[in-house]
């Protein structure tokens, strides 16, 4: 199904330092290589910003990126990946969080919290204080570990907040001759707002799912409609929901693909629940299992993963209409042996793997 | 000690059982806190291996740098190290890192120390002895992060691995003393530089 076309670098970045996909903008492919940001072009790199150092890179919806430098001196900017234009930023303005229309910054003359617009960094509220939002495209979110809150856009304050998970607080046995510990539930990921609803995930395994108005709970899912007959009974049920759960905003699906199983939530219908499918037939079949610890990349019909076990490193792709592997390859061997996949990314027919000995692998379609 | 039903896990013939039979001190001591651990935790599913990654990343040749335990938990596989050490801050710093920059541990859950409490603390009193070397093993590891890897010149810990998962760490929501949120590697260090070693950051370090 792929097959290499190039492999960028080639181990010559040296030591590993950050290597990190930002995002796709008009089908150019976004990256962070240490301290140089660079965009790709069908597979092809088109080197764009180089620094002595990036402190911090961010990604803002899809078409900006805040970049914290410190060649010289300490420089804030925004590029704006459409245009390629680059807006420095004065140096008391400290942006945290950012999404599709506007940016949290925290100004740090006044200690006060300031909201920017993104196309003219015009001020649209101001707080007294340090204040830590987060925003999902245009909305805006409380930061914190034990509660969430919605924040009205245009001044800053709470509009509901749903006010605690203590409700799903737990016992953990770190030692089986000692009691029991109790522990907080914590906020884990904000998926994201799709027909008027919030949902999140609250580890251990669980995801809410809130009235956008009002922050009432109406969605509380934590174990499937039911177990496949090859359900693995070593898997604990909260294990569903860890990092490898993810959103498909286009179809509206929650879904995570996790060593022998794939689930989903159809959120057009969550009703229905939460659906486990086994698919270890084509594990056996191609001999890997997918470990679900590398980010993995999906389409509508599709989710690449890496298998680091049982054999040598591998990539694969999991049909999610036929819930079945459809294609596997061992990642090429190098002098050093197989390396490890750090990161994977799908764009332009492209498969983008980094592996840990510093290369960027481009496949394509065969 | 030698728990009959771990036998069947990866790595107790390969590595496991030849280190037990090793008559060297240090070797004994290693084993028999680790054999304590795994005997009283559950979800073990393996021992001793090489980290699946290549050889070299952080001068860490897979001969030395293995894992301990590999154990399944909630947010994914676990590993974890056991360490019965007197001077926690002596823990080798290239397998630090490998288990820190892992690509496949993105949750801090995945990782356990686990120190040997009656090497850190001679109280008597069971709660103070806790107290004392959760203390001291956390102090170790603050200490650790604050060095430097491979040389004086290089890069200290705390960012190295920050840079290999920067979003694992901003999940902490950790903030500095005067309030500011740590969402850059300069930021952790300077987290990682203040003197509290209570919160988020150091729950993946457990004494028993």
């Amino acid at each position: 199904m792929f097959k290499i076309s190039k492999v960028l670098f080639d181990g010559s970045i040296g030591r590993f330092d950050r290597f990190e996909f930002l995002g796709s903008f008009s089908n150019n492919m976004t990256w962070i290589l240490n301290d140089t940001i660079f965009i790709l072009e069908n597979g092809e790199v088109i080197e764009f910003i180089k620094s002595k150092k990036i402190i911090q890179c961010l990604p803002f919806g899809e078409r900006f990126i805040f970049l914290e430098m410190m060649d010289n001196d300490l420089q804030r900017m925004i590029v704006d990946l459409e245009s390629l234009q680059i807006r420095h930023l004065p140096s008391n303005i400290e942006i945290y969080s950012g999404g599709t229309n506007m940016c949290i910054a925290v100004n740090k003359d006044t200690i006060t919290t300031v909201a920017l617009s993104l196309d003219g960094f015009n001020l649209i509220w101001e707080k007294e204080g340090r204040h830590y939002f987060h925003q999902w495209k245009e909305f805006t979110f409380s930061r914190e570990l034990y509660d969430l809150a919605l924040m009205n856009n245009e001044t800053g304050n709470e509009i509901w907040k749903f006010p605690s998970f203590s409700q799903f607080d737990y016992e953990v046995k770190d030692f089986i001759d000692e009691p029991p510990k109790k522990q907080k539930a914590t906020f884990k990921g904000l998926f994201g707002v799709y027909n008027n609803i919030v949902w999140f995930n609250v580890a251990p395994g669980r995801i809410l799912g809130l009235n956008f108005l009002n922050g009432e709970l109406i969605y509380d899912i934590v174990e499937p409609n039911s177990y496949p007959k090859d359900h693995d009974p070593r898997f604990q049920k909260s294990r569903f929901f860890g990092n490898h759960s993810q959103f498909d905003e286009k179809q509206g699906m929650l879904f995570g693909l996790y060593k022998e199983e794939y689930w989903e939530i159809d959120l057009n219908n969550p009703i229905e629940g939460f659906k486990l499918y086994s698919f270890k037939e084509s594990t056996e079949k191609f001999g890997l299992i997918a470990d679900g610890n590398v980010i993995q990349p999906f389409t509508n019909d599709r989710i690449f993963f890496f298998s680091g076990y049982p054999k040598e490193n591998a990539i694969g792709v999991f049909d999610r209409n036929k819930k079945e592997i459809i294609w596997a390859a061992p990642v090429e061997k190098t002098s050093s042996g197989f390396p490890a996949i750090r990161r994977m990314a799908y764009g332009n027919d492209r498969l983008f793997l980094v592996t840990d000995n510093g290369n960027l692998i481009v496949y394509e379609r065969e | 000690m030698v728990a009959a039903a771990l036998s069947p896990c990866p790595g107790w013939q390969d590595a496991l059982l030849p280190a037990y039979q090793n008559n060297q001190v240090y070797s004994q001591d290693g084993m028999y806190f680790m054999m304590k651990i795994a005997n009283s935790i559950t979800g073990v599913t393996g021992f001793d291996a090489s980290f699946e990654t290549v050889e070299g990343t952080f001068n860490c040749p897979n001969t030395e740098c293995k894992y301990d335990i590999k154990l399944s938990g909630i947010d994914g596989d676990i590993w974890a190290e056991c360490k019965s050490y007197q001077t926690p801050s002596l823990i080798p710093k290239n397998q630090f890192l490998k288990y820190f920059t892992r690509p496949d541990v993105r949750d801090l859950n995945q990782v356990r120390y686990y120190f040997n409490k009656e090497k850190l603390s001679t109280s008597l009193n069971s709660l103070v002895q806790i107290n004392e070397a959760e203390d001291k093993a956390k102090k170790g590891i603050r200490t650790i992060l604050n060095s430097r890897y491979p040389t004086e010149q290089g890069p200290t810990i705390a960012s190295t691995i920050y840079n290999a998962n920067p979003a694992m760490f901003n999940n902490l929501n950790l903030k500095l003393d005067n309030g500011e949120l740590v969402n850059n590697a300069a930021k952790f260090e300077l987290f990682c530089q203040q003197t509290s070693v209570s919160g988020e950051l150091y729950n993946f370090i457990i004494v028993k």
